[in-house]
């Protein structure tokens, strides 16, 4: 804390660990001032229990990398490229596991549509291990997930697969004692080889925003 | 007993198998350089109101503006960007309201245009509003199947139209500058209409059918002494910019190369890239700079360098909109190639922005 005072300032630093204490226990402070403390116990999950998780929302496609220049339509070379594409829609099912009450795994299926340039729909399915670590207050559910898996693409008459890492965190409120709600916001990095013998295209590597409303059933 | 762990385990081991099942199945589908390639490299379709699926017949021209020919008419400023529906010729006394007749052709002559429809010849002045009259000579009951401006700057302009039921006979017209038409040939060869016409070391010559034709004079037309030694029909004629060296091509996937005013032909032919097709049809070629482009029936285009077409490569990337296209003809303007097509509109390709690519195109 010493270090931290020295380079932002003592104010500054009391500040920022107060807002965050607001937002990981705002009955806490809230409380003093209006009702009576209720003491709430924090859910124990273990091994056995489950959620399912629903998501709704929008995504961003944000750049494509490749290993070698690509010449694009403009008759430019370039490594960094844009994918071309609008916002997307994007919806995902999410089934968890707890194995203590912290850790989770999984598995997610989801799936999301983007409009290309020339007005054609671009699908996309991400098919998805996932393992996650949850933060919990006792109004919070702070799951920290890690996706891995493959992608499955479909644009007009064309078919391919691309490999996915998707690092994301929700932040959930316990509405009940079976249902809580919120957002999640992840990142989706994937990696799509050139199919097929004979080509020595480069590889590219799509990078995508996601901000998705939650619900979560526990069970 | 808690089966929660058990059924855990078991869902989860059942899902792993659907998944594999499903990446599996869409691997085998997969095929080419990706999809986030093809989304990188394609190039946009414009919404400049040319329609994306029009069958290109011809591109001029005239004025300060382009024209394109795809059953209506269409232009935009050299300068611009969007294109513009221009009111198309009406029959000429069919009441107020006249219904447009359809373009099957256009030429250009100065700042006059041409324009053969189903209905005879029309021509109109590239002016703000073009107002077309129909030209006399070609009867409003013949249909224009093709109007070409003979590349040689001298404002000769061949109408071909549609043979008679009673009378299979191609009959061809011209005119200086699309302001009256006269009757110059009548070909009985009915293997196939003619396609294309060039004027070269002293005469025209024109491809009909399997034969090419030559004549000092448009009502002199007889079958060259020569024949290219192709199994197709015969296509696009051409002339290289040096005026050393003749090419025709033929629907057969022949390029036929004459370095004696086509005293004598030798030929190549172009191997169809995959097993499902037996042959490339050429279509029409035209050059830039020392490269010859020569269109095809669903290949795009290929490319070599003048004197050598037995080292034609195919020009479109896999990604192109041109890559499997049919081209209907070529126009160049002032470092602009056109690339008409049948149901895939017109591309464009700025010849400074090319550097040894003749790859990537802009969708008009």
């Amino acid at each position: 804390m010493s270090n931290l005072s020295r380079r932002f300032g003592l104010g500054t630093v009391l500040a920022l660990s107060l807002l965050g204490i607001m937002a990981l226990y705002p009955p806490a402070l809230l409380s003093q001032e209006s009702e009576p403390e209720v003491e709430v116990a924090i859910p124990r999950y273990s091994l056995g229990d489950n959620t399912l998780s629903m998501r709704l929302g929008v995504g961003l496609p944000l750049f494509l990398l490749a290993t070698d220049a690509v010449e694009t339509h403009r008759g430019d070379s370039q490594h960094v490229l844009s994918p071309n594409l609008s916002f997307m829609g994007t919806a995902a099912v999410n089934w968890n596991a707890y194995l203590d009450p912290s850790f989770t795994i999984g598995m997610e299926v989801s799936g999301a549509l983007a409009i290309t340039n020339n007005a054609a729909l671009l699908y996309l399915v991400p098919i998805l291990a996932r393992g996650g670590y949850v933060i919990s207050t006792p109004q919070m559910e702070i799951p920290l997930m890690l996706g891995l898996g493959a992608m499955v693409m479909r644009l007009a008459d064309q078919t391919s697969v691309a490999f996915t890492l998707q690092p994301g965190a929700s932040f959930l409120w316990r509405a009940t004692s079976d249902w809580s709600f919120g957002v999640t916001a992840e990142y989706w990095f994937t990696w799509e080889p050139p199919w097929g013998e004979g080509h020595a295209d480069p590889h590219l590597f799509g990078n995508f925003v996601t901000a998705t409303a939650t619900a979560v059933y526990h069970f | 007993m808690d089966r929660g762990p058990v059924l855990t385990r078991k869902a989860l081991r059942t899902a792993r198998v659907v998944a594999a099942a499903v990446m599996l199945a869409a691997i085998a589908n997969c095929d080419g350089p990706g999809i986030f390639y093809t989304l990188a490299t394609e190039s946009p379709r414009s919404n400049r109101n040319l329609p994306d699926e029009a069958t290109v017949t011809a591109v001029v021209s005239a004025g300060s503006h382009y024209y394109v020919a795809a059953g209506g008419v269409w232009r935009r400023a050299h300068a611009g960007d969007t294109w513009e529906p221009v009111t198309r010729p009406t029959r000429d006394g069919s009441g107020a309201e006249p219904p447009q007749l359809l373009v099957l052709g256009l030429a250009a002559a100065g700042d006059t245009l041409c324009a053969g429809t189903v209905r005879g010849v029309y021509r109109a002045a590239a002016s703000e509003s073009p107002s077309w009259r129909r030209v006399s000579g070609v009867p409003d009951t013949e249909q224009v199947l093709r109007v070409f401006a003979i590349p040689n700057g001298s404002g000769e302009i061949l109408a071909v139209t549609q043979p008679q039921e009673d009378e299979p006979v191609y009959r061809v017209y011209r005119s200086d500058r699309c302001l009256a038409f006269d009757p110059v040939a009548a070909l009985r060869d009915v293997s196939g209409l003619p396609y294309d016409a060039t004027h070269a070391f002293g005469a025209y010559w024109v491809t009909v059918g399997d034969r090419l034709y030559r004549g000092a004079v448009l009502d002199d037309l007889e079958a060259a002494p020569a024949q290219p030694d192709g199994t197709g029909r015969l296509r696009g004629v051409l002339l290289n910019d040096s005026g050393n060296r003749f090419y025709v091509a033929d629907e057969s996937g022949g390029i036929h190369r004459s370095e004696d005013r086509g005293g004598s032909w030798d030929s190549v032919r172009i191997e169809p890239p995959g097993d499902d097709a037996e042959a490339v049809p050429l279509t029409l070629f035209t050059q830039i700079a020392d490269t010859i482009l020569i269109g095809t029936k669903g290949f795009g285009f290929y490319q070599f360098e003048d004197g050598a077409p037995e080292r034609a490569e195919r020009g479109p990337r896999i990604t192109s909109q041109l890559y499997e296209a049919h081209i209907t003809g070529f126009a160049q303007f002032d470092g602009i190639v056109f690339a008409g097509t049948a149901v895939a509109g017109l591309s464009s390709l700025d010849v400074d922005e090319v550097d040894g690519n003749f790859g990537t195109w802009n969708w008009e």
